[in-house]
């Protein structure tokens, strides 16, 4: 068995359900021959990952599927020995830079160097180049994608590579130059509902406007959550109701309770056992930058109006500081404490104002 | 003034500055193993006494100490090898088992009785314990004489000899008797070094007894290590000297003040006994997270009130012009710069709870956070040891009031948070090889509607993506 996410993935650029002028686009691009580096980004769960993988097949059709996983060891120039994993065919090699932490830099160009030097042995009705997918190029660092630059112009004879990010903020502007910037917006709030709709037939199951409508709006347009959601509402549930509640997931929960011990007491006892919790969602590998802003929108729902500037700002200035320095905690803690010590003051000051 | 090698040494249980009775247990030790096999373990901080403690019983109790002394492989000077090669494991079971039995030729002794005392280790057994562990198992088996293993206590694991050569289930195993001692007490050092003081007067005329105060000054900074005060007692300078070092006087006449004339005086006998005041880094954290301040600094519409309080509870200001820290920020800073990212994560674990408002919380992890921030710089120089200082001071600055109850310091969880997140990292690629997604999308999305959907195929292990 499988989810209904990886069931009812689309395959090849002619089957996707949005943005349909742009996958044909796409098809072109194939078919002219040649083809330039790409850079998907959008926002997650909008099928960047998808789309890259029906155009992988389009341009070497079905036998891009057959996956192996290999685990790639790299040699830093300080000697120290790195396991890098990738997920290649025969056609392509994909990899996460951001899982070499701070050697990323050594990974990509390695990857690049290796893919780029081995030649296609059978040029007749393939192409005479290989794909190199780097996925998360927003946490790359600086320094790698500055390598990466190099490393672009040089091998273009023999291989492409195609960046996926979430936003292009973070990319640099020479890497950017250099490629194809491919937008993949997230799916609207109606074709999302078509889709549930879709999968819910295929499934043999009818799915009620009504709870489409509200997947889709505690999904925030995550076509990704908004299948999950709705598979998590058929086990809940079968046949699926109006009624029901879609379910978050359990770190969404504990981070909105989170928000509420913090809004409940401003002390430093209260802020020693939110820290508890923090290092409980980061232990289960939660993303900073996700419990920033998933506090950051709880927090700011319960203010009033003339907070919400100055703990945005805070937010803001702390969030930026988790990629500056290493030990996120820090920033954290430092922004709970920022906001306890901001409530409480307003706190303070509007009961003065009551008499 | 000629003096012997041994001078200070006390010759007579008396004179020990050891514990009365730790050295009882010795001796009773000693002389219930009179010609029989047995081991003994002394152990115990630098200077506290160990090998004295065990010569002078020795000595009282008619025993020949027969001490090892770890031979050079190669004669030096000659620059030729002695011929043959013996390893250093074969020399001391050699000397385990010959001393143990045959006395030694050239000491005229009337007491057949002999004592083995090993205080330095071949570095073969330091580097592989289990052949220690034989050699003292065939020790047991063979000899006729009781030995003594002499270790030093050190702070840090990974020299700590005793722990390594000394198991506990050797220790069990062998019948192995641990007796540890603890630091000289005070007064037990003042008593040392008035003898020894009168003895060095007995040497030579020109020599005068330090006044009392410098004694006990020498006992502070001496920390429980007879040797070291014995030292300092013997480099003190005479008074008529003192002059010519005193550098530290000199230093503190210009900014002298009058409220602060106590501690320049403190720092004046520190700097001059020159003893290595380095604390624990727990000691540290505890300076940092506790700051103290001098009398001076009191806020003077408060200071009424708050003096009937314990005399380290006052509200202090660090507005005040003349405030001043017991515990200087630099010092504490220059002695853990080579570790200060291990120092910065022990601030951060502890400091909240010494804390009485969340405002200040709020300046002190300000400045945490930003001293994280400047432990990454990159091609700083310094940067480590800029970004303790803003860690320190921005904690110190900002608890004004310290809650001084008992906290125990903890370590940091950051490392342990780093092994957990890995090993989650490499448990989610085990069970979802291939699948198309990043490990944060699939633990932030996928797997906890998983567990919803389809809790048996987790269970089962492998999961099938295709």
């Amino acid at each position: 068995m499988s989810l209904w996410v990886d069931r009812y993935r689309p395959k090849s650029l002619g089957v996707l359900d949005y943005h349909k002028e742009q996958a044909s686009q796409l098809k072109n691009l194939v078919k002219q021959g040649d083809f330039p580096h790409l850079l998907v980004y959008g926002p997650s769960g909008a099928g960047k990952k998808t789309r890259v993988t029906c155009l992988l097949r389009e341009l070497y059709g079905p036998s891009v599927e057959k996956l192996r996983m290999e685990s790639v060891s790299i040699t830093t120039p300080s000697g120290k020995k790195l396991d890098v994993k990738t997920i290649s065919s025969n056609y392509h090699i994909e990899v996460n830079p951001s899982d070499a932490g701070i050697y990323d830099r050594c990974v990509v160009m390695e990857l690049v160097k290796n893919a780029a030097q081995t030649h296609q042995l059978d040029p007749s009705g393939q192409r005479d180049f290989k794909v190199v997918v780097l996925t998360e190029v927003d946490s790359l660092s600086v320094d790698a994608q500055h390598a990466l630059r190099r490393t672009m112009e040089k091998y273009v004879a023999t291989c492409r590579l195609i960046l996926i990010s979430n936003s292009t903020s973070r990319v640099i502007p020479a890497i950017r130059s250099r490629c194809l910037g491919v937008r993949v917006a997230a799916p609207t709030s109606d074709q999302i509902v078509s889709i549930l709709q879709m999968v819910c037939k295929k499934e043999g199951l009818t799915l009620p406007l009504e709870l489409a409508k509200k997947i889709v709006d505690k999904s925030e347009r995550n076509l990704r959550l908004a299948l999950l959601m709705c598979e998590s509402c058929k086990v809940q549930e079968t046949p699926l109701q109006d009624k029901q509640e879609p379910i978050l997931p359990q770190w969404q929960v504990f981070l909105r309770e989170t928000a509420r011990t913090i809004m409940h007491e401003q002390s430093p006892k209260q802020l020693m056992e939110v820290r508890g919790r923090l290092y409980e969602l980061l232990c289960h590998n939660i993303p900073i930058q996700m419990i920033f802003k998933g506090l950051l929108k709880e927090l700011v729902s319960n203010c009033d109006m003339r907070l919400k500037a100055a703990v945005v700002e805070e937010a803001a200035f702390f969030e930026h500081r988790v990629h500056q320095g290493n030990k996120g905690i820090f920033h954290l803690e430092a922004f709970v404490a920022k906001f306890m010590c901001i409530y409480k003051k307003f706190m303070e000051d509007s009961v003065i104002d009551m008499f | 003034m000629q003096l012997s090698e041994n001078w200070a040494e006390p010759y007579v249980l008396d004179e020990l500055a050891v514990d009365q009775r730790k050295v009882g247990e010795i001796s009773s030790w000693l002389s219930n193993h009179r010609n029989t096999c047995g081991i003994l373990l002394l152990t115990g901080p630098t200077g506290c006494g160990k090998t004295a403690a065990v010569k002078c019983t020795a000595r009282s109790l008619g025993f020949e100490v027969r001490e090892w002394v770890t031979p050079l492989d190669r004669n030096f000077e000659s620059g030729a090898d002695i011929g043959f090669f013996q390893n250093q494991t074969e020399k001391f079971e050699d000397y385990l088992y010959s001393c143990s039995r045959y006395a030694d030729l050239f000491v005229k002794s009337s007491s057949t009785s002999s004592l083995l005392l090993v205080e330095d280790y071949p570095n073969i057994f330091l580097l592989k314990p289990e052949i220690f562990h034989d050699v003292l198992g065939k020790y047991c088996r063979t000899s006729r004489a009781p030995i003594v293993f002499i270790c030093s206590d050190v702070a840090d694991h990974g020299l700590n000899i005793e722990r390594e050569l000394f198991p506990l289930d050797v220790q069990g195993s062998l019948g192995i008797t641990h007796i540890v001692l603890n630091p000289v007490t005070r007064t037990r050092m003042l008593q040392a070094l008035k003898r020894m003081g009168s003895y060095l007067q007995s040497m030579s005329s020109g020599y005068k007894l330090p006044a009392p105060d410098i004694l006990n000054e020498i006992c502070d900074s001496a920390n429980g290590d007879v040797r070291y005060a014995m030292l300092s007692l013997q480099m003190k300078p005479q008074e008529d000297v003192v002059s010519l070092f005193d550098f530290a006087g000199k230093k503190g006449l210009g900014k002298k003040r009058p409220n602060s004339l106590k501690l320049t005086r403190e720092e004046e006998t520190v700097s001059a006994c020159g003893k290595d005041d380095r604390v624990s880094i727990l000691h540290a954290v505890g300076r940092v997270l506790y700051p103290k301040w001098y009398e001076g600094a009191l806020k003077p519409n408060s200071s009424s009130t708050k003096r009937k309080r314990k005399g380290d509870e006052k509200h202090l200001d660090a507005t005040v012009p003349d405030a001043r820290w017991v515990h200087d920020p630099n010092t504490i800073v220059d002695a853990y710069c080579s570790t200060a990212s291990s120092f910065l994560l022990f601030i951060q674990e502890n400091y909240l709870k010494t804390f009485s408002t969340i405002e200040s919380v709020a300046a002190a992890s300000q400045f945490l956070s930003s001293a994280d921030v400047m432990m990454t710089g990159v091609g700083v120089e310094a940067s480590q040891e800029m970004s303790l200082n803003v860690a320190v001071r921005g904690v110190m600055v900002n608890n004004k009031v310290p809650n001084r109850i008992f906290n125990q310091v903890r370590g940091s969880r950051h490392w342990e948070l780093l092994k957990t997140q890995t090993e989650l990292t490499t448990l989610t690629d085990s069970l979802f090889p291939l699948y198309p997604v990043s490990h944060t999308v699939l633990l932030t999305d996928v797997i906890p509607f998983m567990s919803h959907s389809c809790t048996n195929s987790l269970s089962n292990g492998k999961f099938d993506c295709s």
